[in-house]
């Protein structure tokens, strides 16, 4: 990468709003539950009905690993948001350092 | 595949709800993956490194994920509505028929059949001489009426069918990402290795295979039950120092394994002549092991009754019974494998000079603990097995105890067939012994080097 740059509250600030919005998927899946466990129950002897349930099943599944990947990347995020942050202040901290040695020099 | 009574009584309009239902989730899914994309766009707006592209990349396979799932959501939608509207007209036709006949007097019984009812009989008899053609008549009426619904169930079946298989089809398509973790993928690959059979990275590892390796505890080789005992036995002490030394000793772990890389244990003994047999001793790990674990096993064989298969009869069973010892050699018969390469080496080092007093002093506590790596005795992993192995040596009892409980049945069984098969064992600890051949050799280098000397002096006089 050419460059390499962070607003880091911004980016942790992401971090967070992605793992406050990966339970959200779930929410699809779960407004199909009811309806299919009702098709299904009306429906007795139906393969309409139980396929209508398998089908939501994997459709819970699927809505269940977007949000752990999308929950997974917001930690990432919000994980190498900390990290160049505490790099960061290292770095300040030793040009700090830096700093104080060249004067003193200079007084001498 | 509907019975008649069950179609009768179906509300194929709930299909047509869950349908919608379906295409609304598809919905948003879909809108949940467009405000993921306007968080993503927030987050790269002040974010641009390596990690930013790596996390643009996932994020790229997360909106190709989600826009497939919504795509097949709303192809399971759309095969569920179809087939649910279809399936509603039908049950309202059959309905409506059944209710038609049920209406005329006909009774309808569920094969579907129509048959004649009272009513008809009644009309039949009343007519005298023509009942027989009135019969026939009502009799052709109630045979169209069966005509009617069989064909009419046989087309909500046909419609059943065919979307109940469209959706489960649609149903196999959905496949979940894959979840992206510290846990499994860094563990599986530690797996591999150790499978491999390469003893340094193995025992390095050992701590970290015990979590494993508990569950493992097939005991596959002899140092691998060894390894089991100690690692055991490590985990009580504590995991915190044992994961640290992991981390350093797998960089330079990496770092040494990697030259040598020994197929087989038996060769990896005689190869690394300096550093390899103090690690190697079994004999220290061996006993290490029972030290720490005794505390613990006696606490909890006795505290915990609920060992039932070695309840009432561990307590004889270790002193009484033979496979009881053996057991004990077996686990420790790991370490007598292993303890067998030492052994031969020890004595052979001692003459040889700096080896055996290495692994005596320095190495006997660290190297011996951790049974694996010399590395270890350097590392900090030496410590925490130094002070346990003073007390272990004494205790061999103890040791069996405690594999025995540790290592419930498998272990034993393992022990057993080590035992059982002692010609194998026996076969596999020759082969270590040609080790012993080498060692000499060692010794006898330093006196070949003042010949070695002399006789160039003559050469150069």
């Amino acid at each position: 990468m050419d460059e390499v740059y962070m607003e880091v509250e911004q980016v942790r600030g992401g971090g967070g709003d992605l793992q406050a919005l990966a339970p959200k998927a779930k929410l699809a899946s779960d407004r199909v539950q009811a309806p299919a466990q009702t098709a299904a129950s009306s429906n007795g002897g139906f393969v309409t009905g139980e396929a209508g349930v398998q089908w939501h099943g994997r459709f819970d599944a699927v809505t269940a690993g977007v949000e752990r990947r999308v929950d997974w990347q917001g930690a990432q995020v919000a994980t190498s948001a900390d990290e160049l942050e505490a790099c960061d202040k290292e770095v300040r901290g030793r040009f700090r350092a830096l700093e104080r040695r060249i004067p003193a020099r200079r007084e001498s | 595949m509907p019975a008649y009574e069950e179609a009768l009584a179906a509300d194929p309009t709930a299909f047509v709800d869950c349908a919608a239902e379906m295409s609304a989730a598809g919905t948003d899914l879909s809108d949940h993956g467009t405000e993921y994309g306007t968080k993503v766009t927030a987050i790269n707006d002040g974010w641009q490194d390596q990690a930013n592209a790596a996390f643009n990349d996932d994020v790229s396979i997360v909106d190709a994920h989600v826009d497939e799932v919504v795509s097949k959501v709303g192809g399971a939608a759309e095969v569920l509505h179809t087939g649910g509207s279809a399936m509603v007209s039908q049950v309202d036709q059959l309905k409506a028929t059944d209710a038609a006949y049920k209406g005329a007097g006909f009774v309808v019984q569920p094969a579907p059949k129509v048959e004649l009812g009272p009513v008809h009989w009644a009309a039949i008899a009343a007519a005298g001489p023509f009942g027989p053609v009135l019969q026939a008549v009502f009799q052709a009426r109630a045979d169209e009426g069966t005509m009617q619904l069989t064909t009419g169930l046989a087309v909500l079946t046909a419609t059943d069918v065919a979307t109940g298989t469209a959706l489960t089809s649609a149903a196999g398509e959905l496949q979940p990402l894959e979840d992206k973790g510290p846990g499994a993928t860094d563990c599986l690959p530690v797996d591999d290795e150790d499978r491999e059979g390469n003893l340094e990275k193995v025992d390095q590892r050992a701590d970290a295979e015990a979590d494993k390796d508990a569950d493992k505890k097939t005991g596959q080789d002899e140092k691998d039950q060894e390894k089991d005992v100690e690692e055991k036995d490590k985990d009580d002490q504590g995991k915190d120092e044992a994961e640290k030394d992991k981390e350093d000793e797998d960089k330079q772990e990496q770092d040494q394994a990697q030259p040598q890389q020994p197929e087989d244990p038996s060769n990896e003994v005689p190869q690394p002549e300096g550093e390899r047999p103090q690690p190697e001793q079994p004999e220290v790990p061996g006993f290490e092991p029972p030290g720490q674990p005794e505390v613990p096993d006696f606490s909890t064989d006795p505290i915990t009754p609920g060992t039932p298969d070695l309840g009432s009869p561990w307590k004889p069973s270790e002193l009484e019974d033979p496979e009881v010892p053996s057991g004990g050699l077996a686990s420790g018969g790991g370490g007598g494998l292993g303890g067998g390469l030492g052994s031969p080496e020890v004595p052979t080092g001692g003459p040889g000079g700096g080896s055996a007093g290495l692994v005596a002093t320095p190495g006997g506590g660290s190297a011996a603990g951790t049974a694996a790596p010399g590395s270890r005795p350097g590392f900090g992993g030496g410590l925490v097995g130094a002070p346990a192995r003073g007390p272990v040596n004494p205790d061999e009892e103890y040791e069996r105890e405690s594999f025995l409980t540790e290592d419930p049945e498998d272990d034993v069984w393992g022990i057993g067939t080590d035992e059982g098969n002692p010609y194998v064992d026996y076969q596999e600890e020759q082969p270590k012994e040609p080790e012993l051949p080498l060692l000499p050799p060692v010794d006898e280098l330093p006196p070949i080097t003042f010949p070695g000397f002399d006789l160039p002096e003559p050469g150069k006089s």
